[in-house]
């Protein structure tokens, strides 16, 4: 048994240690042939390596090790990585300090190591694999960040227990490390995605004249405001999806005209927002996609059994697959960049699906749908007894005063409640009630309306933080305090 | 002979490996001297001990060198191994190579090392 006089000094000496690795790494990414900080990470972490294995800090001890194998195939790479990996050293270096600062026999729920342990896992195969010309880039940039959306995923646990340690204890350190995580987790502010799709116009009314085909484009978008990810998703989509409809989709006017249609083909791009999902549809009049012939060559692929009764559905997945190309659609779209097994990787990558329905002989209707909720949402907000970080719940929640007797202490309940924080008799009741729930939490007054703006949310935690008039704080989900 | 007879010199930049490896063998009863540089070498330097266990990446010279030099330069006679977490292979080669008695891995854990400095030293 090691005494806790050294597990003490362990621990302060190795968040030290994490500070000095976590500057040497940030001083590579930007100038990654300075030889000082690159002497520093090795020598930093393989210290820290023995030091955790001696005093049997082995989820330490693990880390560090994963850490030594990123560092070295960074240096192999003489310092020049993705954003993935930047991203996975980073959050090596901070899941060590958040097992550093833990207390003594807690546990911090949520952190799930291993899984985390995997993806860097993950982040090195993938960065080994990388000069391997098997997939096309476009598709192997987003595979990279499908893991990296994994990675904030566990991550975003890790910030909230972060945030609650901190209303516990607010050291200095701790607010630090929570700044550190916010930056990581939060979302990107949204932007308007208008601008990025109406572009495209230009380029595909000289898209058109190019292949002398006559089209009137319509674009109908909803002036909506959404993460990066999604606008780069449905930038990407509109490019592409309309390019194939010209190019594919939409005939010469005199086949039109022979096949008893206008000789002006009509190409819909539509973006509405309802109930929290994004729909973007690109529609066109053409000539329809030819599911027999992708069934074809689906088979002759290897991708589908000559025999399988397979659905339009299944049919349409394959036409977002890397190197998948028809008459009817293509993955390259005539030489002119990147194409649809990109605009399917973008999509899913943003948490979305593309479906196609066609309708051969009249025409193609894509749909993208992305889940996007609103950010700010209506809440009810109010302060418990012993602090002042402002808890909010969301307005959909009916609430109404009821005496104190009884009421769940928020704090208390979340393992935070510091001594004295449920103060018998003061402040009072606040009845939450949604459905068949019905949740009863302690307040120090009456609640007030304000707006709320996740922050940070992880699935199944009964807490997001949010900025809650403009403070950060806790927006609870009150069926989990129950 | 007793372990309180025993002296072992750990040679190491980091207080930790320091405290907890002065600690566990202190506790097994060995009488273990601390260091954490050059210096602090220096000045233990005409002591004479049963055991060294030499860390080897420090900031000031690689610990092989330095056992190298007590070993051969400085006629130390007691066993010098060195006590690092690189990998197995390479410490048994660089421990051949500075001409010494072995290696034990810090990756193993403190009880591992109690062990087998119980063991190096009965035989």
């Amino acid at each position: 048994v090691i005494p806790e006089q050294i597990i003490n000094r362990f621990r302060v000496v190795s968040i030290e240690r994490l500070d000095k690795l976590e500057a040497a790494w940030a001083a590579l990414m930007s100038l990654p042939d300075d030889p000082a900080p690159a002497a520093t990470l090795q020598r930093e972490a393989h210290t820290l390596k023995g030091d955790s294995r001696v005093v049997g800090y082995t989820d330490v001890n693990l880390l560090c090790h994963k850490l030594e194998d990123l560092l070295e195939l960074a240096r192999q790479r003489r310092y020049r990585v993705g954003e993935d990996f930047d991203l996975a050293v980073t959050m090596a270096i901070r899941f060590m300090a958040i097992l550093l600062r833990k207390r003594i026999g807690t546990e911090l729920g949520g952190i799930d190591l291993p899984g985390f342990v995997h993806q860097i896992d993950g982040v090195l195969a993938e960065t080994r694999r990388q000069l391997e010309p098997d997939e096309p880039a476009m598709a192997r940039t987003y595979t990279r960040k499908t893991e990296v959306a994994a990675i904030r995923a566990r991550v975003a646990q890790a910030a909230i227990d972060l945030f609650l340690e901190r209303l516990r204890d607010d050291r200095p350190r701790l607010r630090r490390a929570w700044v550190a995580l916010r930056e990581v987790v939060a979302p990107a502010p949204p932007e308007p995605v208008g601008p990025h799709l109406s572009k495209h116009e230009a380029g595909a009314r000289a898209l058109a004249d190019d292949l002398g085909k006559q089209v009137e484009l319509r674009f109908d978008l909803a002036p909506v405001a959404v993460p990066p990810d999604i606008v780069e998703a449905l930038d990407l989509a509109v490019l592409h999806l309309v390019r194939n409809a010209l190019d594919h989709g939409v005939e010469p006017p005199r086949v039109r005209v022979d096949a008893g249609k206008q000789p002006t083909a009509l190409v819909d791009v539509r973006l509405i927002a309802r109930d929290g999902v994004l729909e973007l549809t690109v529609t066109d009049d053409g000539r329809g996609i030819d599911f027999d012939e992708v069934r074809d060559r689906g088979i002759a692929l290897g991708l589908l059994d000559a025999h399988a009764d397979v659905g339009v559905d299944e049919l349409g997945a394959l036409l977002f697959r890397p190197g998948f190309s028809t008459r009817a659609v293509a993955t390259d779209v005539s030489g002119r960049g990147v194409g649809l097994d990109a605009v399917g990787a973008a999509v899913a990558a943003a948490g979305g699906r593309i479906a196609v329905v066609p309708e051969p002989g009249k025409g193609t209707r894509w749909t993208v749908t992305i889940p996007s909720a609103p950010t700010r949402i209506a809440a009810t907000v109010f302060r418990a007894p012993g602090t002042d970080t402002p808890l909010a719940v969301d307005a959909g929640w009916a609430v109404e005063v009821v005496p104190a007797a009884g009421a769940i202490d928020v704090l208390d309940a979340l393992g935070v409640g510091g001594p004295g924080s449920s103060t018998n008799g003061a402040g009072v009741g606040l009845r939450f009630r949604r459905g068949s729930c019905s949740v009863v939490l302690l307040a120090a007054g009456r609640p007030v309306a304000a707006s709320a703006e996740n922050l940070v949310t992880a699935v199944g935690a009964p807490v997001s933080i949010a900025v809650i008039d403009g403070v950060e704080g806790l927006l609870l989900h009150p069926e989990a305090l129950a | 002979v007793t372990a309180a007879a025993r002296r072992i010199l750990v040679v190491d930049d980091s207080e930790i490996i320091l405290a907890a490896v002065t600690d566990a063998l202190g506790g097994a009863g060995f009488a273990v001297t601390a260091v954490g540089d050059l210096a602090g070498l220096e000045a233990v330097a005409q002591q004479s001990f049963d055991l060294v266990l030499m860390d080897v990446q420090m900031p000031q010279l690689y610990g092989d060198d330095v056992a190298a030099v007590l070993r051969h330069d400085r006629r130390m006679a007691g066993r010098i191994y060195l006590f690092s977490s690189l990998s197995a292979d390479e410490l048994a080669e660089r421990a051949r190579d500075a001409g010494l008695d072995g290696y034990l891995s810090k990756n193993d854990g403190l009880e591992a090392l109690v062990s087998r400095v119980t063991s190096i030293l009965t035989d």
